[in-house]
């Protein structure tokens, strides 16, 4: 996977979710969180078709805490979630671009394999606001 | 027997055999320091994480905070791994938050990626993905790092 045609987006704002060389994702990128329905989600944008700087733009107006920098994202196709038998759910939110990654087991060291799989599958972008 | 006993022994004996005890005993005072130094970088890295993930959404991404029972869980486990670090240097591990409140540990090589998990009590669980195949299961421990976390450490051992 490269970041040139990015399908699927994770935002990263921590230096310590990435390697930079070689510049990769780290697997907790892609853990999962429990949702206030008590299920387990990763957060994604959907931004096929999507310039990078209105990927950013998602980044800025949803994600960012306050007091935080955007480092990047870390980039992934749909495909290579469906391959590892998670699925992807749109809610509408973030300007129709939200997704979560679904279908997590209870037991965290599948977890771990599966953020492992597809971390190993994606590309990172780095965020450089001088070249936006 | 106590380090310091072994000194007043080493000071009776002949000075061939006392030089080799005193070596000993450096030696031994060596591993200590240095597994202590190493315990501190881990635990300096644990309460780094236990205060900027102590709120809610410290992620951005409505992570749950890391709970008290994962920072103690992951204290010992770094002890334990301190200890182990130094008989078979191992690689030192990144340490994070997970966004359901746990701590994890993570290595990775050219071919392999292991995470090794810590929540409450004295469990853990462990996830190895490499060119050798898959390994993931859970384990408690108590006072060492469990066999088959050691066996799954040692693809990250350091080559000199």
């Amino acid at each position: 996977m490269t970041a040139t045609n990015p399908e699927i987006v994770r935002f990263v704002i921590d230096r310590k979710q990435f390697r930079r060389q070689p510049l990769e994702p780290l697997p907790k990128v892609f853990l999962p969180r429990y949702s206030p329905t008590g299920r387990l989600e990763t957060s994604v944008a959907e931004v096929k078709g999507l310039e990078w700087n209105e990927i950013w733009e998602l980044a800025f107006k949803y994600v960012l805490p306050a007091g935080r920098t955007l480092k990047g994202g870390a980039v992934c196709s749909v495909e290579s979630i469906f391959r590892l038998g998670l699925g992807l759910e749109s809610d509408g939110k973030w300007d129709g671009q939200h997704m979560n990654i679904i279908g997590w087991p209870e037991d965290e060291e599948s977890r771990f394999e599966l953020a492992i799989d597809i971390a190993r599958n994606s590309a990172m972008a780095l965020y450089e606001p001088d070249s936006q | 027997m106590e380090l310091d006993q072994l000194f007043f022994e080493a000071v009776a004996l002949p000075d061939d055999e006392k030089l080799d005890l005193l070596d000993a005993i450096v030696r031994s005072l060596n591993q200590r320091s240095t597994a202590t130094v190493a315990f501190g970088h881990l635990a300096g890295a644990i309460g780094q994480l236990r205060n900027e993930c102590s709120e809610r959404d410290w992620d951005g991404y409505d992570a749950q905070p890391v709970n008290a029972e994962a920072v103690k869980s992951a204290i010992k486990f770094a002890h334990l791994f301190s200890i182990f670090q130094f008989e078979r240097r191992i690689a030192t591990p990144e340490i994070s938050a997970t966004p359901t409140g746990g701590i994890i540990f993570q290595w990775h090589s050219n071919d392999s990626d292991l995470i090794v998990g810590v929540n409450s009590g004295s469990s853990l669980t462990f996830s190895i993905v490499g060119s050798e195949g898959r390994v993931k299961g859970s384990e408690r421990f108590a006072n060492k790092i469990p066999e088959s976390v050691q066996t799954l450490l040692s693809h990250f051992e350091l080559r000199v």
